[in-house]
């Protein structure tokens, strides 16, 4: 098992042996996406000579299934958001895109104009002739659009009293916790205090999922670059960077490497998900929990971004080590894929993608489904109505 | 915190019923795996011993001919009552697994049974899913070879031509039928055309109702021109293991209906796949995706831990034993490069077998190319860990490398899966003994 020295190379191992044709969620969804084999390194074969483009690479959610099951280490949702990327560079992405990519953007837009209470500016975004509005113009007026809370994490943080203690810890909260779940932000916060650490918030940018998703190629180079410069300064003193969304940490430990490699990532060995943060310190010691009484088996989802980095189901292994009781869906993926689901063309699809989860939490009648990313919350929570939260809220409400 | 008692790498055949017959030992597992292995490439059959050295056509008796192969052979190594106790084992689980497995037997003895391909041939194989057991084929005097429209890798032409010259098919009518791509498929909608049809894109519409009706739909149609005929499909019938579709068209048709093995995406594979993730599951055995194995931490002949690299992070893996799944040259457990070759977890440590230096002149030698014609197979074909018969790796002075680690699969030397047509017995003999003896 060798590491492959850059995505592009890594298309000289595929054998075209279909495996990842066969894990692909969006191929149960859709008979447009021609599967990953065909759209990744298939097509790069004639990327390399021309700049014509398949059709149906905008199908690829970016979900990382492809990768996971290569047997041979081919990189193949990188090879195409790397080619979404040259694609978008003659192609323009559409208004539709450039909103949901920018969803931070847009929260500090409304936080400069503070003047507009934020329940305006929801209301704005969610009423029903709004959403038929943002229908027309391509995000399907039944997906879960997230509601910006009333103020940002980083906000809340600044207001908590300051812990001073000896070891430090950086969290790197993200788009989703600061603009649209503080609270989780607030319980990791809460937890990381708990083990006597510092909790430091630093300076920040999306990490560029959304951007990279959407053919923002460029301006992801741009957040990579600031952030990576941040985070270099926090490691370069050996401060842990905790973050609590497998997207962001994804994104921060691996994807900026393959996709930036301008960008400095020497930060990235810091880098820790926050449910195996507080597993480690619970096995090294440094951490004791009491569990309060259970009066029911959540159902544990795993999500893709966090399957893609090699570190297992952190979330479930946490509550097992702490004795809770608790089902796992393993129920591949949830279909929404970020931004993907939002998308009028792809709803359905999403919805398809996810309806084996949404059956299994359905079916577990658990009162609440725990999953680390934020998008596959809501995902779960929309198709099921089941309330669906971060591991660490489980585990703060549940023990301290 | 990654404590566990059986720590299994891998996730191919071996790795998984490893994890399996560990953890239905009271062990707990977890298994660690990058990439699904060649599970779902191959057929989901056992083939045991197809063919053997000094025998010119395809074996009767596999269990019977295993005194031909060489003393290194896993199943040598094994022992031929340890390899009819793993099929016997195979056979209870899958049956165990709602998806009960098959083999012809004659009393203790194992009958191979001839699968028929795609591509037009027969294939020997031993214990078959429920369905492919070609039962009624011998009986029957008609064979109705079935097709779709744009299952472009799957002709029934090219099958009649090439059954038409197979012994046991010589004095049937055969005959074909491609059907047409089923409507909810081949809608053409917006500005992208759909993708080509796969038996992957098939099976998922066949396991539903409206999916199920067209099918059956069509095959009874072809009843009357084919009265006591046997229906060979492409492998179409559903994609969960379970046989409860085919059994419903055997019902629908009155007639038997067999799969035919078929180019991967392999509906077969993936069928056996999902039931032993679902037994894992059922285990609570703790799976970690995409892990990249970098090495072992060995401390006094045992290994303590084995470690995988996150993002330049160093991840240890500790566990009482290891079971090794990584494969062979193609799943990457072997690292081949135009100038060596060494496994991907234990490096050199390992001794290799058959011991090729994979440069000139060894590497294009007669070493590596013996006389194929007269039963010998190629040397970089049989490469892997040279193994004991507990499945412990060897040294280059033959003692165990770790008393608490063991070889299984691909993973191991000493066999040719592709000329023997061994590849998922031995994967099934080496972890059941791996997974008995931790």
């Amino acid at each position: 098992m060798k590491p492959v020295a850059s995505p592009a190379s890594s298309i000289d191992k595929c054998t075209t042996c279909a495996t990842c044709v066969a894990s692909c969620p969006v191929l149960r969804g859709t008979r447009k996406f021609k599967g990953p084999k065909l759209t990744g390194p298939s097509s790069e074969r004639f990327r390399l000579l021309t700049k014509a483009e398949i059709e149906a690479l905008d199908y690829c959610s970016n979900c990382k299934n492809c990768d996971i099951t290569c047997p041979c280490g081919v990189q193949i949702s990188t090879l195409n958001m790397l080619a979404r990327a040259e694609q978008s560079r003659h192609h323009k992405p559409c208004l539709r895109d450039w909103v949901l990519s920018h969803g931070s953007l847009l929260a500090k837009l409304s936080r400069i104009f503070g003047f507009v209470p934020r329940s305006v500016v929801n209301f704005a975004m969610n009423n029903p002739v709004s959403r038929a509005v943002l229908d027309k113009f391509g995000v399907d007026a039944r997906a879960p659009l997230p509601v910006f809370a009333g103020s940002s994490f980083v906000t809340k943080f600044r207001r908590l009293p300051l812990l001073p203690a000896p070891r430090k810890v950086v969290f790197f909260p993200g788009c989703y916790i600061n603009d649209y779940e503080p609270q989780t932000g607030l319980d990791v916060v809460a937890l990381l205090q708990r083990t006597g650490y510092e909790v430091i918030v630093p300076d920040f940018q999306c990490c560029g999922v959304p951007l990279v998703a959407n053919g923002f190629f460029d301006q992801a180079a741009g957040l990579a670059a600031q952030n990576a410069a941040h985070l270099n300064h926090w490691a370069s003193h050996n401060i842990p960077i905790v973050a609590a969304c497998p997207s962001c940490t994804l994104m921060l430990r691996q994807e900026y490497a393959d996709m930036f490699p301008d960008v400095d990532v020497s930060y990235r060995s810091h880098i820790h998900d926050a449910c195996a943060f507080i597993h480690e310190a619970l096995t090294n010691g440094r951490l004791h929990l009491e569990r309060k009484p259970q009066s029911e088996t959540p159902i544990y989802h795993e999500p893709c971004h966090l399957r893609a980095q090699g570190g297992g189901k952190t979330g479930l292994e946490l509550l097992k080590a702490l004795g809770f009781a608790v089902q796992d869906a393993n129920a591949d993926c949830c279909g929404i894929s970020g931004s993907y689901g939002f998308k009028k063309e792809k709803y359905e699809v999403g919805r398809t993608v996810g309806s084996p989860l949404f059956e299994a939490v359905t079916r577990s009648q658990s009162p609440v489904a725990l999953s680390e990313c934020g998008t596959c919350r809501l995902q779960i929570a929309h198709h099921t109505g089941v309330r669906s939260v971060h591991p660490l809220t489980y585990v703060r409400h549940h023990c301290l | 915190m990654n404590d566990a008692d059986v720590l299994v790498v891998g996730s191919g055949l071996s790795g998984l019923l490893s994890a399996v017959f560990a953890a239905r030992r009271g062990h707990a597992v977890r298994l660690l795996y990058r990439g699904h292995g060649a599970i779902g490439i191959g057929g989901g059959t056992l083939d045991v011993l197809g063919y053997a050295p000094g025998v010119p056509c395809a074996l009767v008796d596999p269990l019977e001919n295993l005194t031909r192969l060489p003393a290194d052979h896993p199943y040598s190594l094994a022992g031929p009552a340890t390899v009819r106790e793993a099929l016997n084992a195979f056979l209870d689980l899958t049956a165990q697994c709602g998806f009960a497995h098959t083999a012809q037997r004659t009393g203790d003895v194992f009958r191979n049974t001839t699968l028929l391909t795609s591509a037009g041939t027969a294939k020997p194989s031993c214990i078959v899913p429920p369905t492919m057991t070609m039962t009624g084929l011998q009986e029957r005097g008609e064979v109705l070879i079935i097709g779709f429209e744009g299952l472009k890798d799957i002709h029934p032409r090219l099958m009649v031509q090439g059954f038409s010259r197979l012994k046991s098919l010589k004095d049937k009518r055969l005959t074909s039928v491609t059907l047409n791509c089923p409507p909810d498929l081949c809608q053409l909608s917006g500005a992208l055309r759909s993708r080509d049809l796969s038996t992957l894109d098939l099976a998922r519409y066949f396991e539903s109702p409206q999916g199920y009706a067209w099918l059956a739909e069509r095959l009874r149609a072809q009843l009357t021109a084919a009265p006591d005929a046997v229906f060979l499909l492409p492998p179409v019938l559903g994609l969960s293991p379970s046989a409860e579709l085919h059994a419903q068209l055997e019902r629908d048709l009155e007639r038997p209906v067999h799969e035919v093995l078929a180019p991967p995406p392999s509906v077969t594979g993936l069928r056996l796949r999902a039931m032993l993730l679902a037994e894992l599951a059922r285990l609570g055995v703790s799976v970690v995706a995409n892990a990249t194995m970098t090495g072992a931490r060995i401390n006094g002949g045992r290994c303590e831990a084995l470690t995988t690299d996150m993002a330049g992070r160093t991840l240890d893996w500790s566990a009482k034993q290891f079971i090794i799944a990584t494969g062979g040259i193609y799943g990457e457990g072997l690292l081949v490069s135009p100038d060596s070759v060494s496994d991907a977890i234990f490096a050199d440590a390992i001794a290799l077998t058959p011991a090729l230096n994979p440069s000139m002149p060894d590497w294009s030698g007669p070493q590596a190319y013996p006389d194929v014609n007269g039963g010998q197979s190629h040397g970089f074909a049989r490469m892997g860990a040279a193994v004991n018969a507990d499945f412990q790796p060897l040294d280059a002075s033959g003692k165990p490398v770790c008393a608490n680690v063991r070889y299984v699969g691909r993973a191991v030397g000493g066999y040719d899966f592709a000329a023997e047509k061994s590849g998922n017995g031995v994967a099934l003999v080496s972890a059941f003994v791996a997974a008995s003896r931790v």
